[in-house]
């Protein structure tokens, strides 16, 4: 137990106009040491992420007021530093599709087990503090190939898994996101870039010529 | 042997019958019929020359037939009007045996001859279908609306039950976690981590009872076709003021021109539509002033309808639970349709919004749908 606490507390932000589903979220992460803070709106919690990255977020797919599609767009998802999760029920599969398009880092679903959603956030931060310490440039596609600036960073971090001959599943390990998640991404890689399959796809990247 | 030519009014009276859109028969006091318009011949399948002079009950089907004669001489004896002068709804008997509803009005001529009888006959045919798709598209509006009603209530339980849960089980998972830690040193009895891990099990099955329920309601994903919005209004509008409940609101349509066709789910959007008339025609209720109005416009990425309406506008403490499942400041209803309606706008790639005026302005919802539904709904 000790040595799962950080030695910074890293700060997780809440969005969720459920008080008792924010409370209890932020329960389980302060048990494990993380700095939890709690939105109910996302005009509230946007002030806060501009100026005061956090090290994740949470974020309610279904809101009053401002949709967290809305929110993702306004922080411009695609490049927030932190990684953000979506919160759906379960019959928001395609909202929650959606959000991986509008930047999302992954999405879990209602309701959630608090042993896999401290696992996924840990996984996603170790993920990320690899990223930052620049392991992934191996794997990640340097070179430039017709298509690249269509690409979001995400999607080219995928697409380096998916070019290395790695699983879903290895991938989104790799990532610390979930391999439904890098399915969502692959097939709007093959969509952005005119692929009509994994080998297309590969052809397209390592010789530049195009489908 | 010449012909006798007739009087000017004459002429004039008989081209005044042959004229008259419905049927005109004039019948004597024995019930003999003495005149018999191109109108009746159409409706009964006769020809003037064939019937006058024989009875009007050729005219009836045999349960009035029988009754007819009896009814004249009583009239004759007693004064006592049964039809004259008030016109009621009969049936007539077709050539054909075909017996159809008429409507009846009755006068009485006082003639030197006697006192003769006027019979004026709609056929009410035309009429009775009408009504009778009315009705059906109530009785259609009715069903619609309940099963919506049990379908929206499952999904909405399901939805507010599984917020509380959530938390309840995530409550539970960190106790458990927590205990767990401290059971493993030896300062907890270990025997209370298995009736916590017992309680999150419970907490688990209820889960799963939702979620089954939820199965059985899931919202339908929206079945998109090409619709034209405008025609959805109209028909939202049809459906609404059917129930009468529009008597007496003015409703304004400011539409932009060539708006485009939306690939929208025609039912649901339909759905959303209804809600937001209706509850613009309650809102408008007993004012003095009572409209609403139906904007519909576009702007780069999106469809917009507006309703607005003349009532007292929607105070601040209800906004704030305005588009919350079970909440209502109504005496009737759940309190589902708009938190139904917001999540099929949502469904839709879209929104619902509401702009709650007051002081002197009344509501106006928005609801907007992306033009490009591609963008914004589509699952990979």
């Amino acid at each position: 137990m000790m040595g799962r606490i950080q030695k910074t507390e890293q700060a997780i932000y809440i969005v969720d106009d459920d008080p008792a589903v924010r409370d209890a979220l932020g329960v389980v992460f302060e048990l494990e040491g993380y700095a939890v803070t709690g939105y109910e709106s996302g005009d509230a919690f946007l002030e806060a992420a501009k100026t005061h990255p956090p090290a994740c977020v949470f974020l309610d797919v279904h809101m009053p007021g401002r949709s967290g599609l809305d929110i993702l767009k306004a922080l411009n998802a695609d490049h927030y530093p932190a990684p953000i999760f979506i919160i759906s029920g379960q019959g928001d599969i395609p909202m929650a599709v959606t959000a991986i398009k509008y930047g999302a880092f992954d999405f879990i679903e209602k309701p959630f087990d608090a042993e896999l959603i401290v696992n996924r956030v840990r996984e996603a931060l170790d993920a990320q503090a690899r990223r930052a310490a620049g392991e992934h440039k191996g794997d990640v596609v340097t070179h430039d190939f017709p298509g690249r600036e269509l690409l979001t960073p995400r999607e080219i971090e995928v697409l380096g898994q998916i070019t290395a001959g790695a699983s879903n599943k290895e991938a989104g390990r790799h990532l610390g996101i979930s391999p439904r998640t890098i399915e969502v991404h692959r097939a709007r890689i093959m969509e952005k870039l005119g692929a009509r399959n994994a080998a297309d796809l590969v052809r397209i990247v390592l010789t530049g010529e195009h489908g | 042997m010449t012909v006798e030519s007739p009087t000017v009014s004459e002429a004039r009276l008989l081209s005044v019958l042959d004229t008259a859109v419905d049927g005109i028969v004039v019948i004597d006091d024995r019930a003999r019929i003495l005149v018999f318009n191109k109108a009746c011949e159409q409706l009964f399948g006769l020809v003037s020359a064939e019937v006058v002079g024989r009875n009007i009950s050729v005219l009836m089907p045999p349960e009035f037939s029988s009754e007819h004669d009896a009814y004249v001489s009583s009239y004759l004896r007693t004064g006592v009007q049964r039809i004259i002068g008030i016109g009621r709804e009969v049936r007539g008997r077709h050539a054909d045996g075909t017996v159809f509803p008429i409507e009846l009005s009755v006068g009485e001529a006082r003639t030197p001859d006697g006192p003769q009888f006027i019979g004026i006959i709609r056929d009410l045919r035309p009429r009775k279908a009408v009504e009778q798709r009315l009705n059906q598209l109530q009785a259609q509006l009715v069903q619609m609306a309940r099963v919506n009603a049990m379908d929206e209530m499952g999904a909405a339980i399901a939805h507010e039950l599984n917020q509380p849960l959530t938390a309840v089980m995530l409550y539970l998972q960190a106790l458990s976690r927590k205990l767990r830690a401290c059971a493993d040193d030896g300062t907890v009895d270990a025997a209370l981590c298995e009736i916590l891990s017992k309680t999150l099990r419970e907490a688990e099955r209820a889960g799963s009872i939702i979620q089954k329920m939820r199965h059985f309601v899931e919202k339908r994903e929206p079945d998109r076709q090409a619709v034209d919005v405008s025609k959805l209004i109209d028909e939202a509008l049809e459906l609404t003021l059917l129930g009468n409940d529009g008597a007496g609101v003015e409703v304004v349509r400011d539409e932009a021109r060539a708006l485009p066709p939306m690939d929208v789910d025609p039912v649901q959007i339909q759905q959303i539509l209804i809600n937001l008339i209706r509850n613009g025609i309650e809102a408008v209720r007993g004012r003095d002033e009572r409209w609403i109005r139906i904007a519909v416009r576009t702007d780069d990425t999106h469809l917009l309808v507006e309703v607005e309406d003349s009532g007292p506008g929607i105070p601040k403490e209800t906004v704030r639970n305005l588009f919350k499942a079970f909440s209502t400041s109504k005496k009737t209803g759940l309190g589902l349709g708009l938190a139904i309606s917001r999540s099929i706008a949502q469904n839709h790639g879209g929104d619902l919004l509401v702009e709650p005026g007051g002081g002197g302005r009344g509501a106006t919802f928005v609801l907007t749908l992306p033009l490009d539904p591609t963008e914004t709904s589509r699952g990979g």
